[in-house]
């Protein structure tokens, strides 16, 4: 898989590059408009993570450039600016995301992920497991070996979001965003609320523990 | 910021036309009165003198034709001009020895014991009476109607009456002209200023005349101040835009830093959990700063506020659901009264943050056992969100200073929030037109009302 990464800011594009580079991407940097226009004439690439404010030449008319050369590779903006106009206008000239600084890890591999599989086809999941935890999107039922566990609407929401990124990090973002379809800063710990809950029915009975907490990140399911 | 309509007895025309029509319609009473009493007095000058005029001739003839021959002549006279209005009496000491005309009873005790040629004024019951004594035993009394003079002074009156009603509408009239052209131009001006403030739309200006009369002043003043308003928020854009920027890259490389260093290195728990610690304490930071941000864009009007059509009722409900679980776990219990199908248009992201922040208070400050009562209603124009709690209540001499920035109540609550919430939920109900109220008792709880109007 290769990426590109067009950002002025050396730092973070270093370290953006090491983590992209621990899973399997050959990561190009480029850290101005006119080397990613230079980039963008010399190869294709998988993904291109773009940031918007670049000296030489703004990210905006990059996106337009690559538009214009009908590059089908699917655009990650990064930006500092949060207004949704900005947002908007980007989505508008071709972006396919966008994230705003500072940004997550486990937030940016998502959304690489999902704009990756965006043009896969999906197959039709009925049933998912992990480890000895199964859980049946039919029947709305979720067992862990063979003993059944009774979890309202949204901790099945939320279980079943965990169990797709097993043994990723998911954030409390990540969490609002796709499990209680809030798309706004929100100034509570309800997603720990709601976790806790969980463990309560999935782990606390059960010597393995699945569900983890990663300080400063969110959460993880993962088998120890 | 509201600017209401002036009620019609605060408007300047009306109180312009008041006051015009006030002294005009003052002076003319006065000049009424002047003249009124100046031919009052004239008339009745004129009167007395031609009395006496008359007294005297009757006097001469007294004395060349004795009394018969002035009483001969008095009959013809009167037979001959038929004088209704007047009268004539002759008085032999107190008796009366002739008569033509009205019969008035004179009182005569004053003039009894005078020398001739000694006169009195009277006005008896409509008539102007002169008592002139003939001679010592012999007393004339002539009278003659007011009613002539009165009936001019009548007239008079008539005209007056007639003209100040017609100088009030006038005046009236002319109050309305002079006033419709000043506050044309200041109503101009005021519109155009109410718009500019609404719309927050600051390339626009007031129209100038050029007539350099003092509402072209205020225009020019008016714009003055726009220009420099222009400049200060451009300026807030910019800084808030440069802060953003400037602010936010290093916060992402400390964040990206941290990550890659608890992601790829094996090292042990303490450690990992200390960088856990530093990268959450950075995401208040950066929540912080954005809040901020946020915040003072929305005051300045340099955040272009969304307007999409949203169904409330359902993003309130969602909210709602969300919370109870929370509030469950907290021994809170959240109630919900929600009208169905209450459509706003609104910035959907900011307003549901907004009512969100409210929400989360109202469990956060809450008792054990306690209860959030959630309630959404439509009230003839208005939207009435209501998040009511059973929960610690604001002190009053604090309840003031609830919506100021990094405010909190009990510094040593120890409760997570940055005392931003407030203060963003009360810039963006009034970023929204609407109104937020707050009603608390300590020890009882706390009731929060935000009034939207429904456009």
């Amino acid at each position: 898989m290769k990426a590109l990464l067009i950002e002025d800011d050396k730092i973070l594009s270093d370290q953006i590059k090491r983590r992209l580079e621990d899973l399997e991407f050959d990561v190009y940097q480029a850290f101005d408009g006119e080397e990613a226009v230079g980039y963008l004439d010399y190869d294709t690439y998988d993904i291109i993570i773009l940031d918007l404010m670049l000296p030489k030449i703004h990210g905006y008319q990059i996106l337009e450039k690559i538009k214009t050369k009908n590059i089908k590779t699917p655009v990650l903006i990064l930006s500092a600016k949060s207004d949704v106009e900005d947002k908007v206008k980007g989505l508008s000239i071709g972006a396919d995301d966008y994230l705003t600084k500072p940004f997550s890890f486990p937030e940016l591999i998502a959304r690489i992920n999902a704009l990756l599989r965006r043009s896969k086809k999906f197959e039709d999941v009925t049933n998912l497991k992990y480890g000895d935890l199964t859980i049946d999107l039919i029947k709305k039922e979720v067992r862990r070996g063979d003993k059944k566990i009774d979890l309202t609407a949204k901790e099945f929401d939320l279980l079943k979001y965990l169990v797709e990124n097993a043994e990723k990090i998911v954030t409390r973002n990540m969490i609002l965003e796709n499990v209680f379809d809030i798309n706004f800063d929100i100034e509570s710990n309800i997603v720990d609320v709601h976790i806790h809950r969980l463990r309560e029915k999935v782990d606390k009975k059960f010597d393995r523990k699945l569900i983890h907490t990663v300080r400063g990140f969110g959460y993880v399911l993962k088998g120890s | 910021m509201s600017l209401k309509v002036a009620k019609f007895y605060k408007k300047i025309a009306f109180r312009v036309i008041l006051l015009y029509t006030g002294i005009i319609f003052l002076s003319f009473l006065i000049l009424f009165f002047m003249v009124y009493s100046f031919f009052e007095a004239y008339l009745d000058n004129r009167t007395k003198e031609q009395l006496l005029e008359k007294a005297k001739s009757y006097k001469i003839l007294y004395k060349q034709e004795k009394l018969d021959g002035l009483l001969k002549q008095i009959k013809k006279e009167t037979e001959i001009l038929n004088m209704s209005d007047q009268f004539f009496k002759v008085y032999k000491d107190e008796k009366e020895i002739f008569t033509v005309g009205e019969f008035i009873s004179i009182p005569l005790k004053e003039v009894i014991d005078k020398k001739p040629d000694y006169y009195l004024f009277k006005t008896i019951n409509n008539y102007y009476v002169l008592i002139y004594k003939l001679s010592n035993r012999y007393t004339l009394v002539i009278g003659k109607s007011t009613f002539s003079n009165n009936k001019l002074l009548n007239r008079l009156q008539d005209i007056f009456f007639i003209s100040s009603t017609i100088t009030f509408f006038i005046s009236v009239i002319g109050g309305l002209f002079l006033t419709a052209t000043i506050t044309r131009k200041l109503k101009k001006i005021s519109e155009t200023a109410k718009d500019i403030s609404s719309s927050m739309d600051l390339n626009r200006r007031v129209k100038t005349t050029g007539s350099g009369d003092e509402i072209d002043d205020l225009a020019t003043v008016i714009n003055t101040l726009l220009d420099r308003i222009q400049i200060l928020v451009n300026t807030i854009k910019e800084t808030s835009e440069s802060i953003a920027h400037d602010l936010k890259t290093p916060i992402a490389r400390i964040r990206s830093s941290i990550e890659n260093a608890i992601i790829r290195n094996n090292m042990p728990k303490e450690c990992s959990d200390l960088l856990g610690y530093v990268l959450e304490e950075t995401e208040i930071i950066n929540q912080m700063i954005a809040d901020l941000l946020t915040i003072s864009k929305i005051e300045s009007g340099a955040y272009k506020l969304k307007s999409e059509k949203m169904n409330l009722s359902e993003s309130v409900l969602k909210l709602c659901q969300l919370f109870k679980d929370y509030g469950t776990s907290k021994k809170v219990k959240v109630e919900c009264d929600i009208e169905e199908n209450i459509e706003i248009e609104a910035d959907p992201k900011l307003l549901s943050r907004a009512i969100a922040n409210l929400i989360d208070n109202a469990i956060k400050f809450n008792m054990e056992n306690g209860k959030v009562m959630i309630s959404l209603k439509r009230e003839e124009d208005k939207i009435v969100i209501q998040i009511e709690d059973t929960g610690l209540g604001i002190p009053e001499d604090k309840i003031d200073k609830i919506f100021e920035k990094f405010f909190m109540v009990d510094e040593s609550r120890s409760v997570y929030g940055s005392g931003l919430g407030l203060s963003l939920v009360k810039a963006v109900i009034e970023a929204h037109k609407g109104q937020i109220k707050v009603f608390s008792k300590e020890g009882e709880g706390t009731t929060f009302k935000v009034i939207l109007p429904v456009g």
